[in-house]
C-alpha cells in the first residue's frame, strides 16, 4: 500500500455529518487541518480514493480495506443505542426481507451477523433510498431504521429490537460503529499527537451535544447526559476495541468482510515499531486463505497485484476458477445495433439465422437511441422467434430513455424486462471512482451511477460488470472499483458476469502485459461473489484472450455480427485446439455440450 | 540465528523475499507443495527439486494438462540465473550489392548504414558470396569494419537462421568470425543421408558440431509433432542426447512450409502453445544451458512471458526494416519496449513506434 511520502502542508480530514459526531468539529481548529464533513460511507470512499487523509469511517470499511490504522477514537455504543432498531410485525427469525436505510454501514453488517447467529435466518436485504414506510410492511418484512433519520415512529410495529442491546446480550461487548482512520505514514508523529489531543478535548465537551440530543430522546438534559455517558463512547478503550475485534471476527466468519484486526496508530511506551508499519501476513498465507474461502481485503489485494509472483497468484486464481467451473465455457453472442432508421426485420432475420447456429444470446447496443416503445416492440418481435437471452443497453442509455419517456429508471427497466430484457451492460462503468469517471469524461456523477446500478439490480434484471483497464489508474484505484462491485453484489446479487475491458486507443499501445493478467487474477480472487469471469477480447487479441483463460477467466464470449456468424465457428474450432475443455453455454439455458 | 531479509531486489524491483524463489532451492515451499498437490503435480515438483530427470509420462502430463501458471511455478525452481538480452542485428546483402555496385560504393553504403545504428556492439549478417567469397571475406568486410572504429562488429555468415543462432554463441567463445562454418557440416551430413533440418534433434548433427569443438543448437518444431505424446518423446530423447553431447541452445520453434498469413486466433493459440512448450522444455532439458525465445517464432506479446517460462536467450532484434523482413524477426527497439512494458506490474502508456523505424538503404 503506498504511503504518502511527501507530506502535504495541510491534512485533509473528513468528519461524519451525524449529530453524535459533532463533537469532532473541534478538529477544524487545528492549523494543519483542512476540515470537511460527509456521510461515513462517503468518507470511506474518499479515504479509499485518496481524496482525504484522515476520516471518520464505518468500521466495516476499515475491515474491508485492511490497510488503515485507527486513531482510537470514533463512535461506539454499549448496552443499548435507543436509535438503531430492527422493526417488524413478528420475530426476526420469520423475516424474508429486511429494508435497510440508505447509508447503513456497520449497522447493516451488525444486523446480518445477528440475524445469522441470534435468529438463525438470512433474509434478503434491500437498501432503500426513501424513508421506509413501516405501516405498509408485510408480515414477513422488517426494517432496519436509525430512528432519527426516519420520519415515521417505530411504534407502529410490535417488534422493535435494539441491535446494540441484542449484540450486548450475545457477546457482552460494546459495538463500534465509526472509527477515525488514517493511512499509515500520512501523518507526522507531531501531527498525530496534536490530532489525538484535540480528539480528547472534543470528547470531554459533550454538553452542547447532550443539549441537542435531550429533546430527541425525550429526556431531560441530566437524564440524557447520564444515558449518553453510559451508553456512548468516543474514546475506544482496550475493552471497546476487544468488542470491535470480536465483531470483525464474526463478520469474517460469515464471509461478509475480509478477516481483519483493529490496528492502532498509537505507539505504546514499550513498542518501538513505527505507527506507519503494519504487520502483514506473508502473501502465500493470504493466497492460501483466499483459496480456502476467506474474503480478500483491499490492502492485501493490492499487495498481491504488486508483489506476488505471477505464477503463485495465477495458480491460485486458476484453482479458484476450477472450484467454480471445472470446464471453461464458450458463449456466442449475436451483436445487434438496431434503431428506428433500420429495418426491424433485419434484426429479426439475424436472430433467426443465429438460432440456426444454436446462438441464443443477443447483445443489443444501439448507437442511436430511439424511444422506449420502439425497443419494447423490438424485444417483443425478437422474443417471438423463440426463447432468447437478451442483454443490452447501457445505464446512460436507460437514463436517457427514462428521461425521454418521463418514467423512473426502474420503471423503464421493468418495462423492458417484461418484454424479454434479461441483462443490462455496464459499459461506461468500468471504473466506478470519481477520478476514473472524470478521466473517462463521464457526464454522470458517481452517486448517480451507483443509484442507477442499484435501481437496475433491484428491478430484477441482471447486470454485466466490468473494469476498464487504463494505464493511468493505480492498483488501489482498481481495487476500489472492484470493492464497489463486490459491495453492490452483496446487496443485490445481480452481476451475472464480469469482464476486463481493454480498448487500445490510437495513441496508446499496451501489449499483453503482466498488468493485464494480474487484472484478471485479482478480479477472480477479489470478486468472490461474482460467479463468472468473462473473456471478451478473444476475437481482437487472440493471444491475450487465450492467456486470460489460464489466469482466472472461465468463459469466452465470442461476439458475432449478423454477417459474421460463420466466423464464430472458426474461433470455436481454434479454441478446441488449445488443450482446454470448453462447454457451450448460453445465458438462457446454462451449460450445454462439451466442445472438446 | 540472525534476522532474514524481508525484501530483495529481483528484476530491478524491490520485492518481498517470499516472491523471489530462485534456482538452487532444495525443497518446495509449503505453499507450492500444497497447490501443486491440488493439480496432482507435487511429485513432479519434488523430482525437479531433486534434479531427477522427468520421464516421458511426466513431460506428456505437464504439456497436455498443467495450466500455464503451474508450469511457470515449476520453472521458478529451475529458472537459470543468466539471461541474454536481445542483441542488435543488421543484414548487409553485400554479395547482392556486388552485382550492381563498385567495391568503394559498397564500403561507403555499408559504413553509412552501420554508423546510423546506435548500438556499439552489433551483429552483422552478410549473405553468401558465391564466386565473390574471397573478395568479401578478404577485403570488403575488413574494410567495412575498419571504417567504423566506434563499433564492435561481429560478422556472421549463414544461409539460415540455425547458423545465425549458433553463431551468436560461437562468437562469445572465439571472437569475430566470418567463416561459414555450417556449410561443411551440412554437406557432410547430406552425404550420410541425414537431413540436418529435420524437425527433431539430430544426433548426427550434434556429433558433427562436437567433432569441430562447437556446441550445437537444437530446434524443436512444434508444427512437426501432432500429439503431446510424440512431443514428450522428442523432449526426452533430446534430454538423453544432451547428457552425451554438448548442446548449447534449445529453440522451441514453429515452421511450416506454407507462408500464408495466419488468422489472429491461430497465431494467438500458437503463441500460447509455444509458451507451454518452452516451459515444459525448460523443465525437461536441465542440461541445455540456453533456451531461446526469438521473435521469429514468438509474438512481441509472448516474448516477455517467455522469460517467465524459462527463456534465457531472447535472440536478435533487427535494427532496420530490411533486416527485420529478411530475418523475419522484430525490431530491437520494439522488442526492448515490449519487454520493458510487460515486466511492469502497472500498465504503462507508450505511444506506438512509427511503422518504419529507419529509412531503407
Amino acid at each position: 500500500m503506498p504511503t504518502r511520502r511527501l507530506r502535504r502542508s495541510k491534512i485533509r480530514l473528513s468528519n461524519a455529518t451525524y449529530l453524535g459526531t459533532s463533537i469532532y468539529k473541534i478538529l477544524q481548529e487545528l492549523d494543519f487541518v483542512e476540515y470537511g464533513e460527509c456521510s461515513p460511507t462517503e468518507n470511506a470512499r474518499l479515504l479509499q480514493e485518496g481524496s482525504v487523509d484522515v476520516s471518520l469511517i464505518p468500521v466495516t470499511d476499515f475491515a474491508a480495506h485492511g490497510g488503515y490504522v485507527g486513531l482510537d477514537y470514533g463512535l461506539a455504543c454499549q448496552c443499548s443505542s435507543q436509535a438503531l432498531y430492527l422493526c417488524a410485525h413478528q420475530s426476526p427469525q420469520y423475516l424474508e426481507t429486511v429494508y435497510v436505510y440508505e447509508g447503513a454501514g456497520a449497522s447493516r453488517h451488525l444486523l446480518q451477523v445477528l440475524l445469522k447467529e441470534r435468529w438463525k435466518c438470512s433474509p434478503r436485504m434491500v437498501r432503500v433510498n426513501e424513508p421506509i414506510v413501516l405501516s405498509s410492511m408485510g408480515p414477513k418484512e422488517g426494517a432496519l431504521i436509525l430512528e432519527h433519520s426516519q420520519l415515521p415512529s417505530r411504534s407502529v410495529l410490535p417488534v422493535q429490537e435494539d441491535l446494540v442491546a441484542v449484540w450486548d446480550s450475545v457477546v457482552a461487548k460494546p459495538v463500534v460503529f465509526l472509527v477515525w482512520a488514517v493511512r499509515p505514514g500520512v501523518l507526522s508523529l507531531r501531527q498525530l499527537e496534536q490530532l489525538r489531543d484535540q480528539l480528547q478535548r472534543g470528547c470531554a465537551a459533550v454538553e452542547p451535544l447532550v443539549r441537542d440530543m435531550a429533546p430527541k430522546f425525550g429526556l431531560s438534559i441530566e437524564q440524557c447526559h447520564k444515558f449518553w455517558s453510559q451508553n456512548y463512547q468516543y474514546y475506544l478503550s482496550a475493552a471497546t476495541l476487544e468488542g470491535l475485534n470480536v465483531f470483525f471476527e464474526r463478520v469474517a466468519r460469515h464471509r461478509l468482510l475480509p478477516k481483519a484486526q483493529y490496528r492502532s496508530a498509537t505507539r505504546t511506551l514499550f513498542e518501538r515499531r513505527s505507527y506507519g508499519l503494519i504487520r502483514e501476513r506473508p502473501l502465500s498465507e493470504v493466497l492460501d486463505a483466499v483459496l480456502d474461502g476467506e474474503r480478500l481485503g483491499i490492502h492485501d489485494a493490492v499487495r498481491i497485484c504488486r508483489q506476488a509472483s505471477l505464477a503463485d497468484a495465477g495458480m491460485v486464481a486458476d484453482l479458484c476458477r476450477r472450484k467454480l467451473h471445472p470446464t471453461r465455457a464458450l458463449r456466442e453472442v449475436l451483436f445487434l445495433d438496431p434503431h428506428e432508421g433500420r429495418d426491424l426485420e433485419d434484426a429479426v432475420e439475424a436472430v433467426k439465422s443465429a438460432r440456426q447456429r444454436d446462438i441464443r444470446d443477443v447483445l443489443i447496443l444501439p448507437t442511436q437511441l430511439s424511444n422506449l416503445e420502439w425497443y419494447e416492440g423490438l424485444l417483443d418481435r425478437l422474443s417471438q422467434s423463440g426463447p432468447l437471452f437478451i442483454e443490452g443497453f447501457t445505464i446512460p442509455q436507460l437514463l436517457q430513455l427514462a428521461d425521454k419517456s418521463g418514467l423512473s429508471l426502474s420503471a423503464v427497466v421493468r418495462r423492458l424486462a417484461t418484454k424479454g430484457l434479461a441483462c443490462v451492460t455496464s459499459y461506461g462503468a468500468g471504473m466506478l471512482t470519481e477520478r476514473g469517471l472524470k478521466r473517462r469524461r463521464s457526464t454522470i456523477p458517481l452517486p448517480v451511477w451507483l443509484d442507477s446500478m442499484r435501481s437496475v439490480m433491484g428491478s430484477g434484471v441482471g447486470l454485466s460488470g466490468m473494469m476498464s483497464l487504463n494505464a493511468r489508474e493505480s492498483w488501489e484505484e482498481r481495487l476500489c472499483h472492484l470493492n464497489t462491485i463486490r459491495t453492490l453484489q452483496d446487496e443485490y446479487p445481480s452481476f451475472l458476469n464480469f469482464a476486463i475491458e481493454y480498448l487500445p486507443s490510437r495513441r496508446i499501445s499496451m501489449p499483453v502485459s503482466e498488468a493485464r493478467l494480474r487484472a484478471y487474477i485479482i478480479s477472480r480472487l477479489f470478486l468472490d461473489n461474482v460467479n463468472c469471469l468473462s473473456e471478451r477480447t478473444l476475437g481482437a487479441e487472440a493471444f491475450g484472450g487465450v492467456l486470460n483463460l489460464s489466469f482466472g477467466a472461465d468463459e469466452v464470449v465470442l461476439s458475432v455480427g449478423p454477417s459474421s456468424i460463420e466466423t464464430a465457428a472458426e474461433s470455436a474450432q481454434a479454441l478446441s485446439q488449445l488443450g482446454m475443455e470448453f462447454r457451450r453455454r448460453s445465458g438462457l439455458r446454462g451449460e450445454q455440450q462439451l466442445l472438446t | 540465528m540472525g534476522k532474514l531479509a524481508r525484501l530483495g531486489i529481483f528484476g530491478g524491483m524491490k520485492l518481498p523475499v517470499e516472491g523471489v524463489i530462485g534456482a538452487g532451492t532444495r525443497e518446495l515451499s509449503p505453499f507450492a507443495r500444497k497447490n501443486l498437490g491440488r493439480y496432482g503435480l507435487a511429485r513432479i515438483g519434488e523430482r525437479l527439486i531433486e534434479r531427477v530427470p522427468l520421464s516421458t509420462q511426466d513431460i506428456e502430463s505437464l504439456y497436455s494438462s498443467a495450466p500455464l501458471p503451474v508450469l511457470m511455478k515449476l520453472v521458478e525452481y529451475c529458472r537459470p540465473v543468466q539471461v541474454r538480452e536481445p542483441q542488435p542485428l543488421l543484414v548487409l546483402p553485400v554479395a547482392e550489392w556486388l552485382k550492381r555496385h563498385s567495391h568503394t560504393d559498397i564500403v561507403e553504403l555499408s559504413t553509412s548504414k552501420l554508423q546510423s545504428v546506435p548500438y556499439p556492439r552489433l551483429s552483422v549478417v552478410v549473405d553468401a558470396g558465391g564466386d565473390k567469397e574471397g573478395q568479401i571475406e578478404g577485403a570488403l568486410l575488413p574494410e567495412i569494419a575498419a571504417a567504423c572504429p566506434g563499433h564492435q562488429i561481429n560478422f556472421l555468415r549463414g544461409e539460415d537462421f540455425v547458423s545465425l543462432l549458433l553463431a551468436s554463441r560461437v562468437r562469445l567463445e572465439k571472437g569475430p568470425t566470418t567463416k561459414n562454418f555450417l556449410a561443411p557440416i551440412v554437406a557432410e551430413l547430406r552425404t550420410q543421408q541425414v537431413d540436418p533440418y529435420a524437425p527433431g534433434a539430430q544426433p548426427a548433427l550434434v556429433r558433427a558440431y562436437a567433432e569441430r569443438g562447437m556446441a550445437a543448437s537444437v530446434f524443436t518444431n512444434l508444427a512437426a509433432f501432432k500429439s503431446s505424446a510424440s512431443l514428450a518423446r522428442e523432449l526426452f530423447r533430446l534430454h538423453e542426447l544432451s547428457l552425451d553431447q554438448a548442446i548449447e541452445l534449445w529453440v522451441p520453434s514453429y515452421e511450416t512450409k506454407t507462408r500464408r498469413p495466419e488468422p489472429a486466433h491461430i497465431k494467438g493459440a500458437r503463441d500460447y502453445q509455444l509458451l507451454r512448450l518452452l516451459a515444459v522444455g525448460s523443465l525437461a532439458l536441465p542440461h541445455i544451458p540456453y533456451r531461446n525465445a526469438s521473435t521469429r517464432y514468438f509474438s512481441l506479446d509472448a516474448v516477455p512471458l517467455a522469460r517467465l517460462c524459462g527463456a534465457n536467450d531472447l535472440g536478435f532484434g533487427a535494427v532496420d526494416d530490411f533486416s527485420a523482413r529478411v530475418m523475419r524477426i522484430e525490431h530491437l527497439e520494439r522488442l526492448q519496449r515490449s519487454l520493458a512494458q510487460a515486466s511492469s506490474r502497472e500498465p504503462v502508456e507508450v505511444p506506438p513506434l512509427p511503422a518504419q523505424l529507419f529509412p531503407e538503404a
